[in-house]
């Protein structure tokens, strides 16, 4: 093929439908797209790659999404909410939601459907739409980069998130008007990107240190497209804000013992502290020493304000957070057990997440693996990079690429004695199905329950309840006599069917299992109607100050050559008449302002450029 | 400054000449002197963030404040015809200020007299010729315009009597304009004004606490003066201790949207971004207040000065009014 044939060609598979990938983290998000056949990843309007995922409401009721929510996560506490990922999809009364209504500084309220929400200044939120905020965020990043509408995604979650959770994260999704094709895990993501353009047959382990969490899994990748999750396993309260946080106590100790004013008690200086710690760890993986200046820091009893300087060198930084490092290997060590894997029988470290630019953390790495990571994948983008590799290869229908969709958890049911026996193992490949035989545990027993349950522990008390049904009209029998055979069946939609069936009368009875993220369909609707709206206002809102801007450089502009032209030409009868024209256009221009009418403004902008021309004629300018 | 609600001292002599009155509000604070006697440029002769950081600016009319506050309360009671018709002499009075200032504010009966202004009253009119103090000779005093409603109801400010229990002046004639409610600084020369006297009526005493008296007298007199901050201040004080005083809630809400305005001209654009043009060493010598290291600490030539005020952690005003600060002492320039 002639290499402009080439180039035509892929550029017309880039102006095919656009599927953008997302890795929506719990302290930050990042959006990659397929160009040229090269994942991208596409920077936000500040040209940061990765964005806060932090949404806050202002006291004026203004929403705040991203870098600038994260400016004030710390003054504005009450009504900033971070890691909602920690929540996603879960139940009211799940632990990890009592430790978040302990430990978070937002208001944390229980839903209509044992659900989760979020208040903030006196309005509730579901967890799916405060997703959705950042997810929309995204989306208009990627919509502005490709000056095109978006309308699919697919998007990164843990390896370990349950059915309910990836559902309320496709409903986030669709909160935020998005069609989601795939969800996938992370750090098949990850491995994605990094086998990309490579033929790679091999076990590797995911090594991904972020900004609230710590997961390490171990993958086997096959030549068939087969991303195997082996194991995985991590600290959902581990990763780069703890790191922050020894810092931050390092110079509030410092500072108290010079001064005797503790800094945290002061929410101003607790976020400088925050955005200062944060950005000294990020300058000490290339430097050896980061100066940290506070200037008016805090005001003195004496209202005299003082001054914060301190010099942290990368050795007192790694002596400071030297169990955190530990604690990430002896994760990693219990991730290689579960897998029933040696460290030699890995063959390669994918490094993920922006801690692990740190470089006590890449030689803790490269000291437990026995070998180098692997640095050709950007930490920060890898994850996004593959989302966007898979959603491209969706659209082309690429088989080749295809990733194939494994259960999370294993799947089965509860048996006498509150045992679990599983019937669908843990990463088995979908669609797929498994019958077992069963029969009564009581003399004359004539109904048996089946609970169907999804989880990894043979205690079925440990794992979660998707459902439950009663078969009936079981003959009269000792215990033991009477066979049942319960079968199931996970489709390409991951829907779960459960069917139990007497073998010897054929009595049969079935349920459907379909994920819930807590909102029901019209809740979904509704909130994703709220949030188009939203985005037609932002829009409108972008448009107005756009023309503003133009008309208000344009009558700057005009009036500043007022004064040359009146002298220049004033005394004519048509030197009279421009600037007169010209004064009538200043006037409607500024009206046009005032009435914060987008369209009126633009139609003044025309007649101002006009105006500007005849100007620059007179005064000769440029 | 005196908190609200305290008498300020009178000062023993009044000043060579009253034109060059200079007041500081953190030391003595004026009398309130009706503009027809003398007019009082307000200054605020300390920086901003000089030594008392709770200072706010003050308003500095373009015009002598007594004109200024003429024509602010001329278009509040709407005077027509008398001063050139509707809106006369209020060019540059933001429009909305005018709407506000047209508000109803009740008419109230005369106030109880005050005992320190009878007895220092009583003082100057014992002084004979020759004398520091020489009262105003009534017939200079220039008299109510002739359109002033007259009309207890109405919505307007109303001429407000001479209590009663005030000796009329031995010489020179007998009073026969509006009455002054505080104490007069008599002037060694005058030199008789062509404006008009306006006077003010507020909502009657009737409505607050004893305690607030004072306050509320100050309150008006600072607002009067188009000392909106401290107005405000005051206003505020009024309000953390009486939340239902309405007419320091009202006089509030006239102060900030006054203060927004007049911060909003001064900060222009809310779009542009500021960036600081002061080095590190040269800041570290201002005497700056945490909450402006705060701001400071936002300014990174990249976020607006809308994303700055979302962000500030302050009420929008504190925080207004700080970056105005920053940009009169030249710490930072916006675009």
């Amino acid at each position: 093929m002639l290499r402009s044939q080439r180039e035509s060609a892929e550029a017309e598979k880039d102006h095919m439908e656009r599927v953008i990938g997302i890795d929506l983290g719990t302290t930050n998000s990042c959006v990659a797209i397929l160009e040229q056949q090269t994942p991208t990843v596409v920077p936000n309007r500040g040209g940061y790659k990765t964005t806060p995922s932090i949404v806050a409401v202002t006291e004026a009721g203004k929403r705040l999404v991203g870098h600038i929510a994260k400016r004030q996560a710390i003054t504005n506490a009450e009504n900033t909410v971070y890691a909602a990922k920690r929540l996603i999809g879960r139940k009211w009364d799940s632990p990890q939601v009592k430790n978040a209504l302990m430990t978070t500084s937002y208001n944390i309220v229980e839903g209509p459907h044992d659900d989760v929400r979020i208040e903030l200044r006196n309005k509730t939120y579901s967890i799916p739409e405060i997703s959705s905020m950042i997810l929309q965020e995204m989306k208009m990043v990627a919509e502005e980069y490709l000056s095109e509408p978006v309308t699919k995604a697919v998007i990164t979650v843990p390896a370990y998130f349950n059915d309910n959770q990836r559902q309320a994260t496709k409903d986030a999704g669709a909160i935020a008007g998005l069609d989601v094709i795939r969800i996938i895990n992370e750090p098949t993501a990850a491995a994605l990107a990094y086998g990309f353009g490579k033929n790679v047959d091999a076990t590797v382990a995911v090594f991904d240190l972020g900004g609230g969490t710590f997961d390490i899994s171990i993958l086997e990748i096959g030549g068939q497209g087969v991303f195997k999750v082996i194991a995985t396993t991590g600290d959902t309260f581990l990763g780069g804000e703890d790191f922050d946080a020894r810092i931050i106590d390092w110079l509030v100790d410092g500072f108290r013992a010079e001064h005797g004013i503790d800094l945290r008690e002061d929410r101003m200086a607790l976020q400088r502290l925050r955005d200062a710690a944060e950005k000294a760890k990020c300058e000490l993986s290339a430097v050896h020493e980061a100066e940290i200046n506070l200037p008016f820091i805090i005001s003195a009893a004496s209202n005299e304000a003082l001054h914060l300087q301190a010099s942290l060198t990368r050795a007192k930084l790694e002596e400071l957070t030297e169990d955190l490092i530990e604690r990430c290997i002896e994760i990693s060590k219990q991730a290689l057990e579960d897998a029933q894997l040696g460290i030699e029988e890995i063959e390669d470290v994918i490094l993920v997440g922006g801690m692990t630019r740190m470089p006590a953390i890449q030689r803790a790495v490269q000291d437990f693996f026995r070998r180098a990571p692997n640095r050709s994948v950007h930490p920060d983008e890898v994850v996004a990079m593959g989302a966007a590799i898979q959603g491209a290869a969706l659209i082309e229908d690429k088989r080749e690429m295809l990733l194939l969709d494994v259960t999370p958890h294993a799947l089965g049911i509860m048996t006498f004695g509150s045992h679990f026996e599983e019937l669908i193992p843990m990463n088995t490949t979908v669609p797929t199905s498994m019958s077992k035989t069963f029969t009564t545990s009581r003399d004359n027993q004539t109904a048996v329950k089946i609970i169907v349950m999804q989880g990894d522990s043979k205690n079925a008390e440990d794992n979660e309840l998707l459902g439950e049904f009663i078969l009936t009209g079981l003959r009269r029998a000792a215990k033991g006599q009477v066979e049942i055979e319960v079968t199931f069946e996970i489709n390409t939609d991951g829907i779960v069917s459960v069917d139990a069936r007497d073998l010897e009368t054929g009595q049969a009875q079935s349920i459907q299992v379909t994920a819930s993220s807590g909102l029901t369909p019209d809740e979904v609707r509704r909130m994703a109607s709220d949030a188009s709206e939203f985005m037609l206002e932002r829009k409108a809102d972008d448009a107005y100050e756009s023309a503003k801007q133009r008309a208000e450089t344009l009558i700057a502009s005009i009036d500043g050559m007022m004064a040359e032209v009146e002298r220049s030409v004033g005394g004519a009868d048509f030197g009279r008449d421009a600037v007169e024209k010209g004064r009538r256009a200043l006037d409607a221009a500024r009206a046009a302002v005032q009435s914060r009418d987008a369209e009126a403004i633009l139609e003044q902008v025309q007649r101002l450029e006009r105006t500007e021309r005849m100007f620059r004629g007179v005064v000769g300018g440029t | 400054m005196n908190s609200p609600g305290s008498r300020p001292p009178r000062p023993a002599l009044p000043p060579e000449d009253l034109d060059d009155i200079d007041y500081k509000w953190g030391e003595e604070p004026p009398t309130v002197v009706y503009p027809t006697s003398t007019h009082v440029i307000v200054r605020s002769s300390q920086p901003a963030g000089g030594e008392d950081t709770a200072d706010r600016v003050t308003a500095i009319p373009e015009v002598p404040g007594d004109e200024f506050a003429r024509r602010l309360m001329a278009a509040a009671i709407d005077l027509g015809d008398g001063f050139g018709g509707e809106n006369a002499g209020l060019e540059g009075i933001p429009p909305a200020i005018l709407d506000r200032e047209a508000e109803a504010l009740a008419p109230a009966p005369p106030r109880a007299p005050d005992p320190d202004f009878e007895r220092d009253l009583q003082r100057e009119l014992s002084q004979g010729p020759g004398s520091d103090f020489t009262l105003l000779h009534p017939s200079a005093m220039p008299t109510a315009p002739p359109s002033m409603p007259k009309d207890p109801a109405s919505s307007g400010p109303v001429v407000r009597d001479r209590p009663a229990s005030f000796p009329p002046p031995s010489s020179p004639a007998a009073w026969n304009g509006p009455a002054l409610d505080a104490t007069l600084r008599p002037p060694r020369s005058i030199t008789p004004r062509s404006h008009a006297a306006v006077s003010y009526e507020f909502p009657s005493y009737a409505s607050a606490p004893p305690e607030d008296g004072e306050a509320l007298l100050e309150m008006r007199d600072r607002f009067a003066m188009g000392d909106f901050s401290g107005a405000l201040a005051i206003a505020e004080g009024i309000l953390s201790k009486s939340p239902d005083q309405k007419e320091a809630a009202s006089l509030a809400e006239k102060c900030r949207d006054v203060l927004f305005d007049m911060y909003g001209s001064r900060l222009s654009n809310l779009d542009e971004p500021p960036r600081i043009i002061m080095s590190p060493e040269q800041l570290r010598w201002l005497s700056l207040d945490h909450r402006a290291g705060f701001l400071l600490s936002m300014v990174d030539g990249l976020s607006t000065l809308e994303e700055i005020l979302d962000v500030s952690g302050m009420s929008r005003l504190d925080s207004m009014r700080i970056l105005c600060e920053l940009l009169d002492r030249k710490v930072i320039t916006i675009g």
